[in-house]
């Protein structure tokens, strides 16, 4: 499997590179999983794209659930190569919407927890293909 | 007396800093299409791929396919759709915001970009 750089489509101006962030998860839940190898030359492809992040504030979360909330959508699209046909469209939602201050640094792993539900998805897709 | 106004001063100050941090956000976006102008300039028709659409315009949001009738050949469609709302206000028991919505259909004809038709409406939109 080949893993194309993760595309920042947030529009947001901050300064972390979530499409960096994203890319790095993506490439280390993939090995993880065990379910393919990854290589430039693979068969498969996979693009990426953050559609959506809030960084959210756990202090808002404290005082009214739901307000202040972090919040990642990432979408993943699975290609067969070199005919470029396009195998599968998945996307996920993660979200951190109430709790209280133990709730800080939401932000820093919402992109991880999109990933992995993303990479799950792929399990079962894959495993249905067999 | 000098200890408790000091220390109500800031309580005070840390609350309006608190506050300020809070203001609700006026702006949402949904959707993930960013270069509607480049469709003319970066795509080519009978040339461009779907992974060249893929890396300008981002993940469709729906895909499907069409015949029409004065081409009678079969297209792949993507389908893209953006909401950007702004200037959201809260008066009394309702709220107005402004919503401009931009939906883009991208044809496909044996795999390779074959056009495109977008079109685009702002509203002003009140919910109670």
């Amino acid at each position: 499997m080949r893993i194309e750089p993760c595309i920042d489509r947030t529009r947001l101006t901050i300064s972390r590179d979530i499409g960096a962030e994203a890319t790095h998860n993506l490439f280390e839940k993939i090995l993880e999983s065990g379910l393919f190898d990854i290589r430039p030359d693979g068969d498969l492809m996979l693009s990426c794209d953050v559609e959506r992040f809030a960084e959210g504030s756990a202090l808002k979360r404290w005082i009214r659930p739901g307000w202040g909330a972090t919040k990642a959508k990432i979408t993943v699209m699975v290609w067969e190569q070199p005919s470029q046909s396009v195998l599968a469209i998945l996307s996920s939602i993660a979200s951190v919407e109430a709790g209280g201050l133990y709730t800080i640094g939401a932000d820093r792993y919402i992109i991880g927890v999109a990933i992995n539900d993303i990479v799950n998805k792929i399990k079962i897709w894959s495993h249905n293909q067999k | 007396m000098k200890k408790l106004f000091f220390r109500r001063l800031v309580y005070t100050l840390l609350l309006v800093c608190l506050l300020s941090t809070c203001s609700p956000t006026t702006k949402i976006y949904q959707g993930s299409f960013l270069k509607l102008s480049a469709i003319e300039t970066e795509l080519k028709k009978g040339v461009s791929t779907k992974i060249d659409v893929q890396k300008i315009l981002g993940s469709p949001q729906g895909f499907g396919g069409a015949l029409f009738p004065v081409t009678a050949e079969e297209h792949e469609i993507w389908f893209y759709q953006n909401i950007d709302v702004d200037n959201i206000k809260s008066q009394q028991d309702y709220i107005t915001m402004d919503m401009n919505q931009k939906v883009l259909l991208i044809f496909f004809s044996k795999g390779l970009f074959d056009g495109f038709f977008w079109f685009t409406g702002t509203i002003k939109g009140t919910g109670q």
